[in-house]
């Protein structure tokens, strides 16, 4: 196990980057596709990226549009980019489950507020979308919304020997996951999310039970293409996730000027306001008790979080 | 000091006592010291040398706030050591059945588990709530090395796959109790020891008008793990006149609007109450002698998946167990 030789792509001889947990490595100069799991073979294909040069306009574009950053915009400076195809398992999953929870809801009548709790139960069934990505980590920046986005709409793709590599070429980070890992990977993830999806869309607060069964109709290995920027801007440096296809910016981080600060420490001090208000409400009618608290609380915490944003260092923003 | 005798090649050499595992210095087999049996044994390369750490760590301190403006110039590095920190990692496939009236349920949970297979520094804690990487990890070369500190494990491996065993318990119970109220157990736990890994660590001491500062940089991301750094004068008498500011707003809001509805002395201590707690976080800043922080990432950027296993972390207390021994190699 602590020998380690050089591994070599099949087609043109150039060294790859070879680690121990590789399932396959496309080779960056030619495109071809090495395998190292026999058992792990299945059919790849290619989201196509952009060039860097499109990356880098859409990037100056959103820059001088965004009110914020626009009166900035001389002052910004790129010191990074790089883009990578990153390995995603998106599949097709037919889920069929039966559920049985409860709601509780407020009801305020004769002016009295109540909390009732109502049973519900239901089935479900549906073929889902899931996407994972076909590594250990997710680890680069605006990779989880890069998922995210595939899942919901999947954009075209093609298989990697139709393709001319040469224009399109990008480095393709490692896979590590086998299929048989990502399938149980894949069932995990379709549980949790339509545990999720029927407790929001029926308003649950818990469940009594839940039980999902799901099959995986279809699998495929997708390269996903992902664009890091980083911009320098004063001293800081901050970076901009973008999708490869579609130029659409996944996850981007901004400084936080100072006129926002005052901003959210005004808002901060209304709040307050609002959350004494309604404490004062709470001891003149003394009704009510559960409400006010509730209230009062979202307010305070709504506050608080303002507060804290008044000394934050970057603004976080990500795709929906 | 123990001698040692390579199974693989046969060459002697020297070890501390009490450790458990070592590598050998000449050929990278890595075995136990007692069993002699070979030990699946993976390394991270630095991606991040010491001047990119610095230069990352600076511009990361950079656009924090209230830092002053001659930071840049004025800073200067003290001390850097490389620590190469080991860790047992695992994959875990757990299962949970639960029975109920309206019949079976079944859970599942698939997670990648990094242990510190170390204790001793003083920035444990930082490690167990670290999101470690297992990207681009090598096999094991001392070679690799290059003038980092390794440091042999001290916390046996079965000890670790316990805690990681715990870890996905607790995680599936959470996820079966949370979908089901009836009868819930365990009817599948697979724990898969993937090896130890030396992971690379920088430390970095910087000064700043006769101060030091400490810090961590993750050596193979680059992610900042702890920073220590100045707060201007400005920034400080613009969080003190902030905080003075919320508190007399709020008192005199709290009053006005006592008196209207029920009396300006119970609304005064409200605004005066609520806005000392809402003004805590620019309070705290502003009387702080150095700053601390870290950078964020997404919760699941982590092969730990979520705080609670940090909680668990906690209360398992792990991280008491052994005097530290660290030897170059």
């Amino acid at each position: 196990m602590t020998q380690e030789s050089i591994v070599k792509c099949n087609n043109c001889s150039a060294p790859l980057e070879y680690t121990p947990e590789s399932i396959f490595i496309i080779c960056s100069y030619c495109g071809n596709v090495n395998w190292f799991l026999e058992e792990s073979k299945t059919q790849i294909f290619v989201i196509p990226s952009k060039n860097e040069g499109e990356i880098i306009n859409a990037f100056w574009d959103r820059m001088r549009k965004d009110k914020d950053m626009k009166k900035v915009v001389n002052e910004l400076e790129i010191v990074d980019t790089y883009g990578v195809y990153v390995p995603i398992f998106l599949s097709k999953i037919d889920v069929s489950s039966l559920w049985n929870g409860i709601e509780r809801k407020t009801i305020i009548k004769n002016g009295k507020t109540k909390v009732v709790t109502i049973k519900k139960s239901g089935k479900f069934s549906d073929e889902i979308l899931i996407s994972i990505p076909a590594r250990r980590v997710i680890e680069e920046f605006g990779l989880e919304e890069l998922i995210e986005k595939i899942s919901n709409n999947p954009p075209n793709h093609i298989n990697i020997e139709e393709i001319n590599w040469n224009e399109i070429k990008l480095q393709v980070l490692n896979s590590e996951i086998s299929i048989n890992e990502a399938s149980s990977k894949l069932i995990d993830k379709a549980e949790d999310n339509i545990r999720k999806r029927i407790k929001k869309e029926n308003n649950l607060s818990e469940f009594i039970f839940y039980s999902c069964d799901s099959k995986i109709k279809e699998m495929k290995l997708l390269l996903a293409p992902l664009w890091i920027i980083s911009y320098k801007y004063k001293k800081g440096i901050y970076n901009i996730a973008i999708s490869g296809n579609d130029l659409t910016f996944l996850k981007t981080t901004e400084p936080v000027f100072f006129y926002q600060r005052i901003f959210q420490l005004f808002g901060s001090a209304l709040a307050t306001l609002a959350g004494i208000g309604l404490l004062s409400l709470m001891f003149k009618v003394r009704e009510d008790i559960t409400f006010f608290i509730i209230a009062c609380i979202a307010c305070f915490s709504f506050a608080y979080s303002l507060s804290r944003k008044t000394i934050s260092d970057v603004r976080i923003e990500r795709w929906k | 000091m123990e001698q040692a005798k390579c199974p693989n090649c046969g060459a002697n050499f020297n070890v501390l006592e009490n450790i458990l595992f070592t590598t050998c210095p000449y050929c990278g087999y890595t075995f136990n010291l007692k069993t002699l049996q070979e030990w699946v044994h993976y390394f991270f390369p630095i991606y991040i040398n010491y001047n990119s750490a610095w230069i990352k760590l600076r511009s990361f301190i950079s656009r924090r706030y209230g830092v002053p403006y001659d930071f840049n110039e004025s800073s200067y590095i003290k001390n850097v050591m490389l620590h190469y920190i080991p860790l047992h990692v695992f994959h875990v496939e757990a299962e949970a059945t639960c029975q109920s009236d309206m019949g079976k349920a079944v859970y599942h949970k698939i997670l990648d588990i990094a242990i510190p297979a170390y204790s001793g520094f003083w920035f444990d804690s930082i490690l167990n709530s670290h999101k470690f990487s297992i990207r681009g990890k090598i096999f094991f070369k001392p070679t690799l090395l290059e003038k980092g500190k390794y440091y042999p494990p001290n916390i046996q491996s079965d000890y670790a796959k316990n805690i990681a065993q715990n870890i996905a318990n607790s995680l599936i119970m959470k996820e079966a109790n949370e979908s089901c109220k009836g009868y819930s157990q365990i009817s599948k736990m697979d724990v898969k020891y993937i090896g130890l890994i030396h992971y690379p660590i920088w430390e970095i001491y910087y000064i700043y008008r006769n101060e030091i500062y400490k810090n961590l940089i993750d050596g193979t991301n680059g992610k900042v793990m702890f920073v220590e750094y100045p707060l201007s004068r400005e920034a400080r008498s613009f969080l003190l006149s902030s905080s003075l500011f919320l508190i007399l707003f709020c008192s005199l809001g709290g009053l006005i609007i006592g008196s209207l509805i029920i009396s300006s002395i119970l609304g005064l201590i409200f605004g005066f109450i609520s806005s000392i707690i809402v003004s805590s976080p620019l309070l705290s800043t502003a009387f702080s002698l150095k700053i601390r922080g870290y950078e964020e990432i997404s919760k699941k950027d982590s092969i730990i998946p979520s705080e609670e296993i940090m909680d668990l972390f906690k209360e398992l207390s792990i991280f008491k167990i052994k005097t530290p021994i660290v030897f170059d190699i």
